[in-house]
């Protein structure tokens, strides 16, 4: 049970901008790519902060997963961080778990 | 392109990190968290769209900090209420949300983008502000674009940001693009934003008022043509390169590539009759572009289909083996793909007047009229056979000007091609087709009729090539066989042949029959091996050798032991062996016959009763060994019995498996009516009968048939 979570959950921690934006969408293709009806679980318990090209990453991955037949989810978003997904209106797009 | 790529990006996280330090430092902490979104969203803008990072302010107001950031570009970005799963265009909603104002000015080299933030937050709607003009010194022109489909701009203005965003992150990921790529890229991003930005702002207007359509309206330069068109050629290229790469969710679908070909031509020509000072040329509305767009597809699936018939065609003039049947093949497939009302082959021939081997769609008496054309008529065939000229009347006004005579000629006919039918360089004939209507024939129509011509003109040769052969096969065949058949008192003889391969191959199958003294006939049935001249040669060599050789040699087996060793001796280089059925016919009171064979099949005797028999006798093939053998029969024709002699061309004629065989042979005879004639029609309609089709081998047969004394 624990290791099908690892499988499915990416860990995201610190400063999200767009210096790790191609890198975070290049991480995202390659689980849709290997687990194509799966759900991805994205941790942003240690997410200290997240900017809008991040949400467009993370909106794209959404896209191209439930294109296969996944979806991506978050977890663990704390209020600083929750309100850029409320703010622009990504939080009607993105399943988020409190 | 992003200047100093991550170097560039880490700017981001500096400025964030400053910014946030000095707003803690001076006591605002509760503002920390806006702060460092907001610089983080001015600063990446600065970067990635405002040609790179020029300065970074962090200003302290009475209650709260401004953010000045400095960038490259003049073009002013806007907030759009793009749809919510957008992938980009979130930067400046979250600015116009956080800050308590903001804007954009004008500065030197590029523009400052700030805004100001307090504590005084609440949840405001996005605020567009007015923007500072950056070409408030130079006379604009104002371009009216028309209705465009709102959900069209929204998506379109997507998939080019989509587009930039994507390939900078791939550059500055570390995948270095081609450096054409990167100028591509730059391009797109920093140039005609003008024009952009303003069709965004008024996209998101009609977004933000749920207006289905959006009514487009530019203020632009006259400069702005210039890096219109720049944008535009880098866009397509940019375009081809996510395709040829598989890009495929990158590359403009085509109705966002159609409609950017067509606003950047409006703008374009808008602008440059302006610069001229000349009044704007008529709009051409986006639905009349997209209308276009549909005929010219149209017209694509219009010229496939040419294509298609012209394969048909093709193939169906590849068996075309006369005028008539090119004609067929070649017309009606014309006119359908024309959309023509009638057409007409016309031909060269040795006379003045032209030959009309097909028609279809004329009336009788235009048929008539073709088939009467003079070579030298002032009518469009003839000229176009005349001069190798194609000739293209489009109008009734055309027709009459060009071809007077037309009038009477065809008088229904608006508009005529007329296409001369030219192989290497020899006129062969010309093919014409007819039009109910005005016509105007465009390049691809031409084209077509141009097409159809030359296939025409090379079937033609083809068809001639072919009828010169068969002629020349059927006069050497002729040549082979006796021109007619002696009369013999007491005796009813016919002869039967039938060539294979509707006598464009000469046949090795012979017969005659000659006087060889008084009272004293011989008679030869024979095939020799092959088709085509060298059995020609061979059949000729036999035939007259026996002519020569029964002048002095009386038995029948000698004469053919004596014709072996001449085809022995001959040196013909090719296989030259042939069998031979050959007979001495005596008439003295009574029909007596002395036969002998070669490899032949047997003969048969029909007794007058109907009684039916094979005369068995045996001997060796000609031409093949040096000690031959041949047996010799003799008996005595009854009146009212017939010999029949044939080749195998009878015997193994056959439907799939099945042969004619002996007992076809055996079958006939027993009922085969009296007379020499109508038992040798009888034989050769029940062989053919048989085949059900083209016989596959020559066929001879002969019958000889007493009559009583006083006939015949």
């Amino acid at each position: 049970m624990a290791g099908m979570t690892d499988l499915s959950t990416l860990v995201l921690a610190g400063e999200l901008d767009v210096a790790v934006a191609q890198d975070l969408r290049e991480r995202l293709d390659q689980r849709i790519a290997s687990a194509p009806a799966a759900t991805i679980v994205v941790d942003l318990e240690d997410v200290t902060f997240l900017d809008s090209v991040i949400l467009g990453v993370l909106v794209g991955a959404v896209h191209r997963a439930r294109d296969v037949g996944g979806d991506l989810e978050l977890v663990g978003v704390r209020p600083s961080v929750r309100r850029v997904f409320s703010i622009t209106g990504v939080d009607g797009v993105i399943t988020i778990h409190d | 392109m992003i200047e100093g790529g991550r170097a560039a990006l880490e700017l981001v996280r500096q400025s964030r990190v400053a910014a946030a330090d000095c707003a803690r430092a001076l006591g605002f902490e509760r503002l920390v968290d806006d702060v460092e979104l907001l610089t983080t969203e001015l600063v990446t803008n600065a970067v990635l769209h405002g040609g790179g990072l020029e300065r970074f302010h962090l200003r302290v107001l009475e209650r709260g900090v401004r953010i000045e950031v400095a960038d490259r570009s003049p073009s002013t970005p806007v907030v759009v209420h793009m749809s919510e799963d957008a992938g980009t265009g979130r930067g400046l909603v979250l600015v116009s949300h956080l800050a308590e104002r903001w804007g954009i000015e004008r500065a030197a080299d590029g523009k400052v983008v700030w805004a100001e933030i307090t504590g005084n937050i609440g949840d405001r709607p996005p605020i567009v502000f007015d923007i500072e003009d950056p070409w408030a010194e130079e006379q604009l022109v104002h371009i009216e674009l028309g209705e465009v489909p709102t959900d069209l701009l929204v998506g379109a203005k997507a998939q080019v940001d989509t587009l930039i965003r994507e390939l900078t992150l791939i550059s500055v990921g570390g995948a270095p693009l081609p450096p054409h790529l990167s100028e591509l890229i730059d391009t797109v991003a920093h140039r005609f934003t003008e024009g952009r930005q303003a069709l965004k702002a008024q996209a998101s207007r009609a977004v933000h008022d749920a207006a289905p359509v959006t009514k487009l309206a530019l203020d632009l330069p006259t400069s702005a043509a210039e890096e219109a068109g720049e944008y535009l050629v880098a866009m397509e290229e940019l375009d081809s390169y996510c395709r040829a790469k598989r890009l495929t969710t990158l590359a403009s679908p085509p109705r966002h590539a159609l409609f950017r070909r067509w606003y950047i031509h409006e703008t374009i020509a808008q602008l440059r009759a302006a610069a001229e000072g000349k009044p704007p040329p008529p709009l051409e509305p986006f639905e009349t572009r997209l209308l276009g767009e549909v005929e010219r597809i149209a017209d694509v699936q219009v010229v496939a289909d040419r294509t298609a018939r012209l394969y048909t065609v093709a193939r169906a003039l590849a068996a075309a083996g006369t005028p008539e049947a090119v004609a067929d093949a070649v017309l009606h497939e014309g006119v359908a793909a024309l959309g023509a009302s009638a057409a007409g082959l016309l031909l060269a021939s040795h006379a003045d007047r032209l030959v009309l081997p097909g028609a279809v769609g004329y009336d009788e008496e235009v048929v008539n009229r073709l088939r009467t054309e003079s070579r030298n008529a002032e009518l469009p065939a003839a000229v176009a056979l005349r001069t190798g000229e194609a000739i293209w009347l489009e109008s009734r006004h055309d027709r009459d000007g060009r071809f007077p005579q037309l009038i009477g000629f065809e008088p229904r006919t608006v508009a005529l091609c007329a296409v001369p039918l030219i192989v290497q360089g020899r006129r062969l004939g010309a093919l014409r087709f007819s039009f109910d209507e005005t016509r105007l024939f465009d390049d691809s129509e031409r084209d077509f009729v141009l097409a159809l011509a030359d296939q025409t003109a090379q079937a033609l040769a083809r068809a001639q090539l072919q009828a010169e052969r068969i002629e020349v096969s059927q006069r050497l065949q002729r040549s082979l066989l006796p021109p007619e058949l002696p009369v013999i008192p007491g005796l009813d003889v016919a002869a039967r042949y039938h060539p294979f391969g509707e006598g464009v191959e000469v046949g090795g199958d012979f017969y005659d029959l000659w006087p060889v003294g008084p009272n004293r006939w011989a008679l030869a049935v024979g095939d020799a091996t092959g088709t085509g001249p060298e059995a020609a040669a061979l059949t000729a060599l036999v035939r007259h050798s026996l002519r020569a050789l029964t002048l002095t040699e009386q038995r029948p087996e000698r004469v053919l032991a004596s014709l072996n060793s001449l085809l022995l001796a001959s040196g013909l280089e090719y296989e030259r062996f042939c069998t031979a059925v050959l007979g001495f016919v005596s008439i003295n009171g009574g029909v007596t016959i002395e036969l002998s064979n070669a490899g032949h099949p047997y003969a048969w005797l029909r007794h007058p009763d109907g009684r039916v028999e094979e005369i068995e006798v045996d001997g060796s093939l000609l031409g093949v060994i040096d000690e031959p053998e041949f047996a010799a029969r003799s008996f005595t024709l009854e009146p009212g019995a017939q010999l029949v002699l044939f080749t195998d061309g009878v015997v193994e004629a056959r439907h799939d498996d099945l042969f004619f065989g002996t007992s076809g042979v055996s079958r006939v005879l027993q009922s085969a009516p009296a007379g020499a004639e109508a038992a040798a029609a009888m034989l050769e309609q029940a062989v053919l009968d048989h085949i059900g089709g083209a016989p596959t081998d020559d066929m001879a047969i002969v019958v000889l048939e007493t009559v009583e004394e006083g006939r015949g």
